[in-house]
């Protein structure tokens, strides 16, 4: 394989590239999803390519082919090599890339149990026989899922990058939804689209799917019969799945560089960031801590060289409340006038470019727990679980909507809430953030499906979370239809 | 305004038009891509051998090959900065063993590849329990012929590209713009164990693009916590069967205008309800959400969905057709299962017709697949690949003409469900938002929050207008024919403070 990027990037240079770098990705995956007893969709795929990017004037070419011959690997570093200089035509400000020692070497993330290797009979036994049961047990509709990804990866650069790796990942998990009049309800364990992580099929097999059926079923049936959230200026609660989202796109994506410089300004979006205020700008209260660190093991964001072969290192991004780092990778780094990289660069498969993505995002754990921040709240809500998300394109106004809701009154959770929403300006919010979950609430909670770049690609990413009480926050929001 | 009232039946020229009959690889004039018929033929009979050989005579098999091509070029800071291309070669296969089904799909066309894929197809089938609701193959039938493709698109050169990119800049020069052109071709050739073999081709393609003016006014809030924006940004997008047919100027012009205009010292609304003039790009993103979660035969199975057929749920101005055949739609003949496509109506003036299937939804409701089936998307059910809202009639100044104080949308943005039943979204406008008084674009507004049922906003007496110029949004999956469309209440939940 090594053979096969080396030759793409010699073709390359040889077409007038003053930088190229070429990876050979080889996907394997597999999918399950169950409803109603029944397993509907079993899917696998193997996917083995090679991309191959070139760096000529002021821009990136890229080029992709599945057919890993001499001849076509040689065509597509060309191409690669055409495909930049034709952007010429509207050039820009030449690219640099910060300086960064050659890489050799293999990493690979520790696995139990490979998730390829547990039978798919006894996948579509589990999954399917907790449907089976959330459904005899009176919901509606009851699915589960499963997905797993092993990928190794092969990365050769002009420089004299050379290593490779191999990550493979796992996650699940399943909901029950109710059908009322005029609305639907849902419940879902472990979090609203599974958890994921970089992590074997024990993972799976610590969610205990089983155990959790009763009562999201329960909960589920009970939200129909459930009071409208009411409209509102609260103290809220959040538990950590729907803190792990509310990172993702209120923080991770602001401090995308690559965003933050423009260069995602049609798509994505911008962000609120100003780069001359980092190090100054006050993003949260001083209980935020936020870092962005591809190092934790069996986060899903983990790996052990980005894409364009920096070695995964911890970033600071957010200090005591201070914006003190950004996501970044060579170029964008070299635009901003950064030190380093922070070895964001990442591409989803071997068609893709690679891009700045977020790695694991996450809040560092406070001392306070749930059940103290229950306690010391008069009057509040407590959510759990994301039902729908929304942001703008600076990543500043956010409007997220939860599974349920309960009353926090005098220190007691109360009454069941149903359509439960927040919304709110990131920085406003997150300078109200008064009390943290501790170490022992810490999880390494996974995203599998952020969208982001042009052909979109899906990349998977890490969020350590705790739960976290925010002050004064506006609540249900729900468009004028009020149901309750 | 004058009265825009549908009063009669729109003339839909594809619609029931059926396939005709026919047998083995249809003759088709034009394959971007020759090389997926062989590609399907060869995925065939190596799954069948691997069946056989296993003790799985009996069999069903499925296979789906694309072969193409696809590249697209990125701007951003008035610069191309990223420019990509990759051949696209791509195998599905579906083995069913009475009813045990697995899908596994490959990159590539060498014949080891294809082997494995027949084999790990096999190997999960046999672990699945049996789906009574297993519908069977599609049946040998042919499709039409459609040809919605131009080779010259397929392969177009990164320059080609570039050049639109650059007469993009030029119409917006003094503006920061960001946007991209992309050009796609694929052949896609499907076969069965049925018999059904079928192969067409597409075409795609799209420039899109913002330019972003420097505000005129101070922002809100240097601090940031509310909205520091500096800029005001505007669109301009087209998309078409051909890359030639694109024009870069126009569509630069349009975004900077929109810029220029947005920039104007822009108001804050309240929030509360407003009369709203949706542009195609916002009303495209209605469609999408009527089609995946309202018109598809399973929500509806299911309870997930407002969609009751025969009823009049929406303004007799909604007329929404599947419309595969449209020649100005990217979309193939025929769906992933192999069911030929045809034009149907999804609501005719109002009233919900006939629901996306694909050939499990139409089982379980005791109907036939109107060809909509997705690839490895029986979680979503059947989704109307092509959707046309039919019946504008109305100018630009006409469609405003009748509103006292409304707001004038380009884009939406980042919308998202909170329940799929009520079909209730929350979002936020981009790329230009306006002030509407006495029928005139008075002001830019800052973009704003909403939270709103999309079939509320599309009931019976809500719609006020269709605009006449339909356009085409989306992509070579899903597409969208929509013109503007002027409605009676919309429900602003937040602005650029909260």
């Amino acid at each position: 394989m090594f053979d096969a990027a080396q030759a793409a990037v010699e073709a390359a240079l040889a077409a007038g590239a003053r930088y190229a770098d070429a990876r050979v990705v080889a996907t394997r995956s597999e999918s399950l999803r169950a409803q109603d007893g029944l397993v509907e969709d079993v899917d696998a795929g193997e996917s083995t390519g090679l991309g191959v990017r070139a760096l000529v004037g002021s821009a990136w070419g890229f080029a992709a082919t599945p057919r890993l011959s001499g001849a076509e690997v040689r065509r597509a570093g060309e191409r690669a090599a055409l495909v930049a200089r034709a952007s010429n035509v509207a050039a820009g400000l030449p690219v640099e890339l910060l300086p960064e020692a050659p890489s050799t070497g293999h990493w690979e993330n520790a696995v139990d149990e490979d998730p390829f290797a547990v039978p798919l009979s006894e996948k579509g036994d589990l999954f399917g026989g907790v449907t089976g049961a959330m459904k005899a047990a009176g919901a509606d509709l009851a699915v589960a899922h499963y997905s797993a990804w092993d990928v190794q990866s092969w990365l050769v650069s002009s420089e004299g990058t050379r290593v490779s790796q191999r990550v493979r990942k796992c996650g699940g998990g399943m909901n029950a939804t109710t059908v009322g009049e005029d609305e639907t309800q849902r419940r879902s364990y472990p979090s609203a689209f599974g958890q994921y992580a970089g992590r074997g099929y024990e993972l799976i097999r610590e969610f205990d799917l089983p155990g959790h059926v009763d009562r999201v079923v329960d909960e589920a049936r009970a939200l129909l019969a459930a009071p409208q959230c009411p409209a509102g200026v609260v103290d809220l609660i959040l538990d950590p799945e729907q803190m792990a989202l509310q990172i993702h796109e209120s923080v991770g994506h602001a401090v995308e560089l690559d965003r933050i410089l423009g260069w995602e300004a049609a798509f994505a979006g911008t962000s609120w960031l100003d780069l001359s205020r980092l190090g100054s700008l006050r993003f949260g209260s001083p209980l935020m801590t936020i870092t962005a660190d591809a190092t934790l093991p069996g986060a899903l964001g983990s790996f052990g060289y980005d894409d364009e072969g920096t070695p995964a290192r911890p970033v600071d991004i957010v200090r005591e409340g201070t914006w003190v780092g950004v996501l970044s990778g060579r170029d964008s780094a070299a635009r901003a006038g950064l030190r380093t990289s922070a070895a964001c660069i990442r591409a989803d498969g071997w068609s893709r470019l690679p891009m700045v993505r977020m790695t694991n995002v996450g809040l560092l754990p406070g001392d306070s727990s749930l059940e103290e921040m229950i306690a010391e709240t008069d009057d509040g809500l407590y959510m759990e679980n994301n039902r729908s998300w929304s942001i703008d394109d600076r990543r500043l106004n956010f409007q997220f909507g939860c599974e349920a809701a309960w009353e926090v009154k005098k220190g007691r959770r109360g009454r069941l809430l149903r359509n439960p929403t927040y919304t709110g300006i990131g920085p406003t919010f997150w300078n109200s953030l008064d009390m943290l979950g501790n170490r022992d609430e810490w999880v390494f909670w996974g995203t599998p499906n952020c969208g982001k770049g042009q052909p979109l690609q899906i990349g998977h990413t890490g969020h350590p979370a705790v739960p976290a009480r925010f002050h004064e926050v506006r609540v249900g929001v729900d468009g004028g239809r009020s149901r309750g | 305004m004058a009265d825009p009232r549908p009063g009669h039946h729109f003339p839909h020229p594809h619609l029931h038009r059926r396939p005709r009959e026919s047998g083995e690889w249809q003759p088709q004039p034009t394959l971007l891509f020759p090389d997926a018929v062989p590609l399907a033929d060869r995925a065939l009979e190596i799954t069948s051998d691997v069946t056989r050989a296993d003790g799985a005579p009996d069999a069903e098999i499925a296979v789906s090959v694309d072969i193409g091509e696809s590249s697209l070029t990125r701007f951003a800071g008035s610069a191309i900065h990223q420019n990509v291309t990759e051949d696209v070669a791509s195998v599905r296969i579906t083995v069913s063993l009475g009813g045990r089904t697995a899908s596994v799909s490959g990159a590539g066309d060498g014949p080891e590849l294809l082997r494995r894929l027949a084999t790990a197809a096999l190997e999960a089938a046999r672990v699945q329990p049996a789906d009574p609701d297993w519908p069977g193959l599609a049946p040998a039938a042919p499709a039409e012929p459609m040809e919605h493709v131009d080779a010259a698109t397929a392969t177009a050169s990164p320059a080609a590209r570039a050049e639109l990119v650059r007469a993009f800049l030029d119409a917006a020069a003094g503006l920061d713009c960001a946007g991209f052109c992309s050009s796609r071709g694929a052949t896609t050739a499907f076969a069965n164990s049925s018999g059904q073999r079928l192969a067409d081709s597409v075409s795609f393609a799209s420039l899109d693009g913002v330019a972003r003016s420097p505000l005129v006014s101070r922002p809100l809030d240097p601090d940031a916590t509310s909205d520091s924006a500096t800029l005001a940004d505007g669109s301009g997008r087209a998309a078409s069967i051909a890359l030639g047919d694109l024009d870069g100027t126009a569509i630069g012009r349009l975004a900077a205008r929109t810029a220029r205009a947005a920039a104007e010292a822009p108001v804050d609304i309240d929030p509360g309800t407003w009369s709203v003039v949706l542009r195609p790009s916002a009303v495209a993103d209605m469609l999408a959400f009527l089609a995946f979660y309202g018109l598809n035969s399973r929500a509806v199975t299911e309870g997930r969905s407002f969609a009751k057929p025969g009823t009049e749920q929406l303004d007799p101005w909604i007329t929404l057709v599947c419309d595969p055949l449209d020649p100005r739609m990217p979309a193939l003949p025929f769906d992933a299962e192999g069911t030929p496509r045809s034009t149907f109506e999804l609501v005719r003036e109002g009233v919900t017709g006939e629901l996306a299937a694909d050939r499990r939804d139409a089982r379980r409701a005791g109907t036939v697949s109107n060809g909509c089936a997705f690839a490895g998307g029986w979680a979503g059910g059947g989704i109307a690949p092509a959707v046309a809202l039919h019946g504008g009639s109305l100018a630009d100044d006409e469609l405003l003409g009748g509103l006292g104080r409304a707001l004038l949308v380009h884009d939406f943005w980042y919308t998202r469900v909170l329940d799929p039943r009520p079909l209730i979204v929350t979002g936020l406008t981009r790329n230009g938002l306006f002030v509407i008084e006495d029928g005139v674009v008075r002001r830019a507004a800052r973009n704003v929050r909403f939270t709103q049922s999309y079939v509320d906003a599309l009931a019976p007496g809500n719609v006020l207008g269709l605009g006449e110029a339909p356009e085409l949004l989306g992509d070579m999956s899903l597409s969208f024919l929509a013109p503007s469309l002027a409605l009676r209440s919309w429900n602003v939940t937040g602005n650029a403070r909260g």
